[in-house]
């Protein structure tokens, strides 16, 4: 497990094109023309009107379980909606997945996959 | 008059506060019992007879023993502490209120990462209207520079004495081939790169026949005089070292460089600012996240072993499953059992 944690330093980003933007300036896109699959050519997917629910899910699956050198997965909360099974049936350690709000979609606590667990905790 | 107390959290009900801004009406408009203590000036039995009077408080451990000088100001956030001491909890309980805690932190991390991020879009916004006037042209995919690069900041996880994951930021050191340099004549740089490079020079021959006969047709001090001219290789060895002071290195890992470096609006570069921020809040957030779900872990644990307690069963974990041994396991599938998973060998695995 410490082997497999040396290997994640990186962070995914699925979003929409303002939220991509704002975190490539941030400085955490990675880009690596000479990968061979598509998916480990970059670390990051712009998700607009034309995506549909099954390349989200595909991209998400790229991310998790394909590839072995992301240690965060950054997504949309709204985009978390659409693949809201795959991403609450995801319950292995690592890569960790973290809903952020977008320029359109403020953060919302009723959608948490976390706060939503607690509510079951307690009982709701 | 009586004093008002509050309940931190209605799940507890053992745990109780005392009003500071009640306390004080204490010494306006105090009981009879109250005047007596007030002209002791002790104020210990002043709050020892509002609580006798108080109904609810049947637990004598939550009394706040408080000791007062004459011209010492009460801290009451000391007293409590002290109270809490005193008061014993449940293993539960203290689990649940180490929870809520977590929780309240993680509400305001949310608040303060949708501060950040909205003004970082704010500024985007501005930057795209400042660059293109427009609507129709903005910092879109389009515009991202695609070449090879490596990201600025990597994320280090690291495993604490209580096996929790954390996450730590850690600026990634640029290697030499990322480094881009510029200078101020492009021309003269391809010459300095031509003599440094490892290609074989030609015509170096003719060129110092060349200097030979600059040399031979000039008169004596020949340096002195202002027409005289220097070979060209001085020459441009002399401008190169003057560039090589005025080179920037331009770090391709920046963000900014992927939306035009140093000619990027002023807006973008305040944006990046606020998504830097947002950032490292997001780090400390999947940390605090990680640390919420093993708390529930450990709280849904301690609940099936007082479940079990109650059944007369006796429970053992191993690597994630729960095995029961004796009694009839309580098949209560309500949602306070939300993390445990039942097989139908009758052991239960934790949920994570």
């Amino acid at each position: 497990m410490a082997e497999e944690a040396k290997k994640r330093t990186l962070i995914a980003v699925i979003g929409d094109e303002d939220t991509v933007t704002g975190m490539l300036l941030a400085g955490v896109g990675q880009i690596s023309n000479d990968a061979t699959e598509s998916y480990k050519q970059k670390n990051f997917i712009v998700v607009d009107s034309k995506t549909t629910d099954d390349d989200l899910a595909k991209a998400f699956d790229n991310y998790t379980t394909k590839r072995d050198d992301i240690a965060i997965i950054l997504i949309n909360q709204h985009l978390a909606e659409r693949i809201r099974f795959k991403v609450e049936n995801f319950t292995a350690a690592f890569p960790a997945v973290l809903e952020i709000p977008s320029k359109d979609h403020p953060y919302d606590p009723e959608k948490d996959s976390v706060l939503r667990r607690v509510k079951r905790l307690f009982g709701e | 008059m009586a004093v008002k107390e509050k309940t931190i959290v209605d799940l507890f009900g053992s745990l109780k506060l005392v009003d500071r801004s009640q306390l004080e009406y204490l010494d306006e408009s105090p009981t009879d019992d109250q005047k007596k203590s007030k002209n002791n000036g002790d104020l210990k039995s002043q709050v020892k007879s509002v609580n006798d009077n108080n109904q609810d408080n049947k637990n004598t451990e939550n009394n706040i023993n408080i000791d007062k000088d004459d011209d010492e100001d009460i801290d009451i956030l000391s007293s409590i502490n002290t109270a809490s001491e005193k008061i014993t909890y449940n293993p539960i309980d203290q689990k649940i209120i180490e929870y809520l805690n977590l929780l309240s932190k993680l509400y305001d991390l949310t608040l303060e990462i949708d501060k950040s991020s909205s003004m970082g879009f704010i500024n985007l916004a501005r930057a795209n209207y400042v660059n293109f006037g427009g609507i129709s042209k903005r910092y879109s995919q389009l515009y991202w520079d695609m070449r090879d690069r490596e990201p600025k900041y990597i994320v280090v996880m690291n495993l604490t004495q209580e096996k929790q994951v954390n996450f730590l930021i850690k600026e990634k050191e640029t290697p030499i081939d990322n480094v881009e340099s510029i200078g101020l004549d492009d021309k003269l740089t391809e010459q300095h790169n031509l003599n440094e490079s490892n290609l074989r020079k030609r015509n170096v021959a003719n060129l110092n026949q060349s200097k030979k006969v600059e040399t031979e047709t000039d008169d004596g001090n020949s340096d002195e005089s202002p027409f005289h001219k220097e070979p060209i290789q001085e020459e441009t060895i002399k401008k190169n070292e003057k560039t090589k002071k005025m080179k920037k290195k331009i770090d391709k890992s920046n963000g900014i460089n992927m939306f035009g470096g140093a000619l990027a609006a002023y807006p973008l570069k305040q944006s990046q600012k606020f998504f830097i921020e947002e950032f490292k809040l997001l780090i400390e957030l999947a940390n605090l996240r990680t640390s919420i779900e093993n708390l529930a872990i450990e709280i849904s644990k301690l609940r099936l072993e007082e479940n079990s307690k109650r059944n007369g069963n006796s429970l053992s974990f191993e690597n994630d499953k729960v095995n029961i041994k004796k009694g009839n396991y309580n098949n209560d599938n309500s949602n306070k059992n939300a993390f445990i998973k039942k097989n139908e060998t009758n052991s239960i695995e934790l949920d994570k």
